[in-house]
């Protein structure tokens, strides 16, 4: 039986992207010796004797470079339009209207038609170096930006492939209609395959995107769901260009049979915003659970603004809260709130209120933050109070902006209840930081320093200090960077007659090797009793095509072998799919992956 | 039956391709490759050399032309027009009847007397080519 439905739900899937290839008016037409398209640039070419037709213009001419993204170009060489000759013609198709501008080279520069600037074109060379291209007779393209050819020979990756009769180049932008396209199309050794079709819904009450992917994992002896079904996507309601009435959101999924379906409108007048919101979430082994939620925001006054919120669990819970933000001087925020919770789990009934106050303050030298709770639990009777508050300086520069120190002040509070009694925390603290951009030596070499100081209070008695210093040296030769760096941490807690602690350094050192987009780098560590840990070696190397080699590995130089290599090749392919193919010791296996972009 | 089926649907995709092979195009014009300014200096041989780097164009620039699919004899023209006017005009001829030459690259060093916006104009065997606008005289920062 469900080796039948799959069966029936391919062929559907199939039908689906087949009627995605429905065709409409032809914009371009480029008939001639030689026309060239790569579909990565969305930019033709042509050569040889050519007939070109633009929205009903026709021109001839000896070269043709046009470019699909900007739709503009030239023809050059014996230019023949409307009965008359120019050496080079500019053509911009502007609000399905041709503009133009022919060109004659004698003595002077001579011009007729619209005063229109020369566009970038692209050299017939640069084009050949897409990951695909065709090679044409002729090309004709649709106000969508449909590219199709007739005697095409495809090139991948420079290589010629199956010579064509007829083939879709291209087939441009989705239609502003109602319509099916593809969709997912997805395999990984890791989670085997997908392919999917979306479904583009443009109606003038109704306007969303929906995907159906159907996964595969049987084939591939992948553990989990063998197959099955996801589908996504959401929509709203409303004309187009105005606020949407009702939004709503769907997932759903074969796998535990999980659903997600949300409804929510959001409403907005002069005095009042109106929030409303339906959550209906299923799966195989839970029973139902039915959200509902609503918010009324007041917005008469700027500095002041109430939001009451209620919340509504069909079964067992219900939210209660009301909260506002008070403006009191500028770039500060104080927010009042309060909320009551009730819930019901298996017999297990909580009820707290929580009463809070916020409050933020960021003039330009200083930030401040201020939070208080106190949270009521009506069931046990007891009140939890929390507080932070946190002083932050801006950073203050120093020495010709050599260094940089920040200061920054804390203080937590908070008394929560502790058996029959109740338990408090009292924590303030101070953090110091000094950082610098980095001095250069002599030599060349860059020393980049920096200190980090932390130091914290428990109710008087226990005290903690931390300090972090960091030394960095680097120096570049040629397309190589080398660097070692330094990094003392000590800790210190304090507390009565005991004294606890303890520091460690670490010292790595590093070699880099960049040019034109490639590097590699080697990063060698060593403990704090200079006995070198480990090696870990990682690179990205630009290859012919486009190809691109990547590796990470580390060698655990105390172990004496190899634990983890990762090496892969890696092709993008018009930007839309990414391959990649090579060996991993963690998967203990070689693995072939297509990623969409 | 299904994979025989399978089989001639694949034998008749590549036959017809095959048959399609001499209706193909084939690109026979010759091409321009690059067209740019560059820095450059003559040698010893007067030849320009072409430096390693391109920091933008001062005065009096080189002109470097590179053409693809060059076949037998060719001459091409470069027009320099300043202002809308025809300032310089060059004509450079190469090749030899029955020869293929993939890739042909020329220089000429531009003689400018007054900075502003060039057009450069390139003619092959009578019929115009190209054409590409230049600011000259201009010194353009160095690109980091």
């Amino acid at each position: 039986m469900g080796n039948f439905t799959n069966y029936r739900f391919f062929k559907i899937l199939i039908l689906l992207l087949l009627s995605t290839c429905m065709v409409s008016g032809e914009v371009l037409k480029v008939k001639g010796g030689y026309v060239l398209y790569s579909a990565d640039d969305k930019y033709i070419y042509a050569s040889g004797n050519l007939h070109i037709e633009l929205l009903g213009n026709s021109v001839q001419g000896k070269r043709f470079y046009f470019d699909l993204k900007r739709w503009e170009g030239l023809i050059a060489g014996d230019v023949k339009f409307s009965g008359k000759e120019y050496d080079m013609m500019i053509l911009k198709v502007k609000k399905k209207k041709l503009l133009w501008m022919g060109i004659r080279f004698a003595n002077e520069v001579k011009t007729e038609g619209k005063g229109l600037s020369l566009p970038e074109f692209k050299y017939p060379e640069d084009l050949k170096k897409a990951a695909i291209y065709f090679e044409a007779r002729e090309i004709t393209v649709n106000e969508r930006g449909r590219v199709k050819g007739t005697n095409v020979l495809p090139y991948a990756l420079g290589a010629p492939s199956l010579p064509m009769h007829y083939m879709i180049l291209d087939l441009g932008k989705p239609p502003d209609r109602t319509h099916l396209r593809p969709g997912t199309l997805k395999y990984t050794q890791e989670e085997g395959a997908f392919i999917g079709v979306i479904l583009d819904v443009k109606e003038k009450a109704y306007r969303g995107t929906y995907e159906l992917r159907y996964f595969e994992r049987g084939l591939f002896k992948i553990p989990g769901d063998p197959r099955g079904i996801i589908f996504s996507g959401s929509g709203s309601f409303g004309k187009k260009g105005k606020p949407s009435l009702i939004d709503n959101s769907v997932f759903y999924t074969t796998m535990g049979k999980y659903m997600d379906f949300i409804l929510s409108s959001l409403r907005e007048g002069k005095l009042f915003e109106f929030r409303i919101q339906n959550r209906v979430t299923t799966r195989e082994t839970e029973k139902p659970h039915y959200w509902f939620s609503s918010s009324l925001k007041f917005k008469k006054f700027k500095f002041f603004q109430p939001v009451v919120e209620v919340g509504w669990n069909y079964y067992s819970s219900y939210v209660i809260g009301i909260s506002t933000d008070i403006i009191p001087v500028k770039n500060s925020i104080l927010n009042l709130s309060w909320v009551k919770n009730v819930q019901e789990d298996h017999d297990i009934i909580t009820k707290t209120e929580v009463s809070s106050i916020r409050f933020s303050y960021t003039p330009s030298i200083f930030n401040l933050n201020l939070n208080a709770s106190l949270t009521d639990d009506l069931v046990e009777r007891t009140l939890r109070k929390d507080m932070s508050m946190n002083l932050s300086f801006k950073p203050v520069p120093f020495l010709q902006k050599t260094f940089s120190l920040t200061v920054e002040g804390f203080f937590m509070f908070s008394r929560f209840p502790y058996g029959k009694d109740y338990s408090e925390k009292l924590s303030p603290g101070l953090r110091f930081s000094l950082s610098s951009e980095g001095f250069i030596l002599p030599g060349g070499a860059e020393l980049l320093p920096g200190i980090d100081v932390n130091q914290m209070w428990e109710r008087g008695k226990t005290s903690w200090t931390e300090f972090n210093y960091f030394l960095g040296l680097k120096k570049n030769i040629w397309k190589f960077t080398l660097g070692v760096d330094l990094s003392l941490n000590s800790r210190y807690k304090s507390g009565g007659f005991w004294v606890e602690g303890y520091n460690n350094y670490f010292v790595n050192g590093r070699i880099e090797f960049k040019n034109q987009g490639s590097y590699i780098t080697t990063i060698f560590y060593f403990n704090d009793k200079m006995e070198l840990e480990r090696v870990s070696s990682m690179g990205d190397v630009g290859l012919f095509f486009g190809f691109r080699f990547r590796f990470f590995s580390i060698y655990n130089n105390l172990r004496g072998r190899i634990t983890t290599v990762e090496t892969y090749l890696e092709k993008n392919l018009r930007n839309a799919i990414k391959l990649q193919v090579g060996y991993s010791l963690n998967l203990k296996k070689y693995f072939f992956r297509v990623i969409p972009l | 039956m299904r994979k025989i089926l399978g089989f001639l649907i694949f034998m008749g995709v590549f036959l017809t391709g095959c048959a399609s092979i001499k209706t193909l195009p084939q690109d026979n014009m010759l091409y321009i490759k690059e067209l740019s300014l560059i820095k450059g200096i003559k040698d010893s041989g007067n030849k320009f050399l072409k430096l390693p780097f391109k920091t933008g164009v001062e005065k009096n620039p080189v002109l470097y032309l590179v053409l693809g699919n060059a076949e037998g004899r060719n001459e091409v023209e470069i027009r320099v027009y300043f202002k809308g006017k025809l300032v310089r005009k060059y004509t450079l001829s190469f090749g030899e009847e029955g020869k293929y030459y993939k890739r042909v690259i020329m220089w000429r060093m531009l003689e400018v007397k007054e900075k502003g916006e060039y057009q450069v104009v390139v003619f092959h065997n009578g019929t115009f080519l190209i054409s590409k606008k230049f600011n000259i005289g201009n010194k353009v920062k160095k690109a980091k």
